[in-house]
């Protein structure tokens, strides 16, 4: 029985896969054609315009929406990494008054939906004076019930016996945390740092009410205001589509695993 | 280790006042930014707010009054029941179907594994942006090719009130399949083999092992990936804004796309407020449905 369902299987799965991929490869080539071609109904445009990516580049402040990105992804991402695992080791190290409550409340902010709370956000952003600065975009979601629940999780089965006896060779608690639960915790900490800086890279609600100055756009923003405000073609619109892409399929080639893993055990994403 | 800094730091340091120490930052950034806001919005809610003055007037229940004769709030709410009923059994439907064709072994199984994954870590306003050129009217390879097949009097896609929901549906469940299929795999790896052998010596089909036994016994997982798909798609916002700003009239306008709108667009602090807590409200809800499944899931 295994023997006959695995071909008819793998064909299944592989007409599944085509449409998966051909939104990707329909991007990538009408990125490459030239201005009459993008609607024509063929993969191969009749030459290869790779100019496209260098006109589409100058045609917006593309360069500093992708700084823009990279900074909040990896400023936001760092931060958000220290500060969970800091309470993520805080609840699984520690005997403390108050910690059930602590950790209660923790868990129920999960409940509460960014997207319900944007306006009041928004409002204590804008009286910060905040607004159309990183700080705005990053500093909101860098507390994260889920990643603290994530890592105390993974914290909570290092040996007891290895904090204890660090103590007694006179680690105090700040050595204790950086110089051993940290680099012990090596893969919860991947998963957590690629699932954020992928949450980070796409965010999009968040950005577009917090940044409305052209040059503090995100990719994101850039790319979606890209339609209206400025003169372009869909080729060039999919050539910085592709680019866009480009460091998140970077990140999965290379941490895949953790990725699934991540999300597979905690089956929260964002 | 050597000790410095000031006997208070030494102290703050020390294992009493540690775990409070490492809690701070966090403790103190959801209080401001999660839990005191939470409350705001309640509270904005009974109110007219200015922005500019920054002050708020009781208007007592004005607020919810407004949106609930609003018809284009009530057809927000239609409109995202009708997104969630249309995309999740999609999806759910599409990555369990995936994940059991992936669960025994395939060639390239892991590459095909991660292909069916990707799009979940993509960008929905790349994707949305990508799906809108797929079906441009007219001109886009959806149409040309129906046309090519001998299709005529084609809907204008996204511009067709008819279509454009079922659209971004579709764009939706596209993305979300490989979710779905992660989390189905997991819960296809918890079954345990010798189910299987000893139904196979005891001379069950494929068909009946896959009703009787994978079906009843994946169902922790599937109550789980429906209550989470179900919160998702009532949060349902970028790919509509994208998309078609919920256009044309408002055949796409959601919830918080409705939020976003008033707030944003209309400065109607209060009646988005209103509108955000009605979609808390549903969103609390389904939480807890969430947590009552999870205690009748591990009774099974």
């Amino acid at each position: 029985m295994a023997r006959i369902s695995t071909a008819v299987r793998f064909a299944l799965l592989m007409v599944g896969l085509g449409f998966v991929i051909f939104p990707f490869v329909w991007m990538i080539s009408t990125s490459l054609r030239p201005e009459r071609e993008v609607f024509a109904l063929t993969l191969w445009p009749s030459e290869i315009m790779w100019s496209n990516y260098r006109d589409a580049w100058r045609a917006a402040p593309f360069a500093r929406f992708f700084l823009n990105s990279f900074i909040i992804a990896i400023v936001g991402t760092g931060l958000a990494v220290y500060l969970n695992a800091m309470s993520g080791h805080a609840f699984s190290a520690y005997r403390f008054r108050f910690k059930n409550a602590l950790f209660l409340t923790f868990l129920a902010t999960m409940m509460i939906p960014g997207q319900v709370t944007m306006i009041p956000v928004f409002l204590i952003i804008n009286s910060l004076g905040w607004v159309n600065s990183y700080a705005g975009v990053i500093v909101p979601g860098l507390a994260s019930a889920f990643g603290t629940f994530m890592l105390r999780q993974q914290m909570g089965t290092l040996p007891r016996d290895l904090l204890e006896a660090a103590r007694i060779d006179g680690c105090g608690e700040l050595g204790l945390f950086h110089r051993i639960v940290l680099p012990l915790s090596g893969p919860v900490l991947a998963a957590f740092t690629i699932l954020m800086f992928v949450a980070e890279w796409n965010a999009f609600l968040w950005p577009l009410i917090v940044l409305n100055k052209p040059q503090m756009f995100t990719v994101q923003i850039g790319l979606q205001r890209f339609v209206g405000q400025y003169d372009v073609t869909y080729s060039h619109l999919m050539a910085m589509s592709v680019l866009s892409l480009a460091p998140i399929l970077l990140v999965f080639l290379a941490f895949q695993k953790y990725l699934v893993q991540g999300i597979a055990t905690t089956g929260i994403k964002n | 280790m050597p000790k410095g800094g000031s006997p208070l730091f030494r102290r703050l340091t020390g294992v009493r006042w540690a775990p409070y120490l490492f809690i701070f930052p966090n403790a103190l950034l959801l209080l401001v930014f999660v839990i005191y806001p939470i409350f705001r919005v309640g509270l904005l809610s009974f109110q007219k707010y200015s922005i500019l003055k920054n002050e708020g007037i009781w208007v007592g229940l004005r607020n919810y009054e407004a949106i609930l004769t609003d018809q284009v709030f009530i057809k927000s709410l239609t409109n995202t029941v009708y997104y969630t009923f249309g995309r999740v059994p999609l999806v759910m439907l599409a990555g369990l179907v995936v994940a059991l064709l992936l669960n025994q072994w395939v060639p390239m199984r892991g590459f095909i594994r991660s292909v069916y994954f990707f799009p979940t870590v993509t960008s929905m306003v790349v994707i949305s942006l990508v799906f809108r050129f797929l079906f441009a009217p007219d001109l886009g390879i959806v149409s040309t090719t129906l046309t090519a097949l001998g299709f005529q009097n084609l809907p204008t896609w996204l511009g067709d009130p008819h279509w454009a929901m079922r659209i971004v549906i579709l764009v939706s469940a596209w993305k979300g399949i490989g979710y779905c299929m992660v989390l189905f795999l997991a819960g296809l790896q918890g079954i345990p083999a010798y189910v299987y052998e000893a139904a196979r010596i005891d001379g069950a089909s494929n068909r009946q092992m896959l009703r009787l036994i994978t079906l009843p016994l994946l169902r922790p997982t599937t109550l789980f990936v429906l209550i989470i798909s179900v919160i998702d798609a009532f949060k349902v916002f970028d790919q509509v804004y994208v998309m078609t700003q919920g256009g044309p009239g408002y055949a796409t306008m959601t919830i918080v796309q409705y939020v976003y709108r008033a707030a944003f667009q209309m400065f109607e602090m209060g009646q988005a407020s209103a509108a955000a807590l009605v979609l808390f409200a549903i969103i609390l809800i389904l939480t807890l449905l969430q947590y009552r499944g999870f205690k009748v899931g591990e009774d099974m």
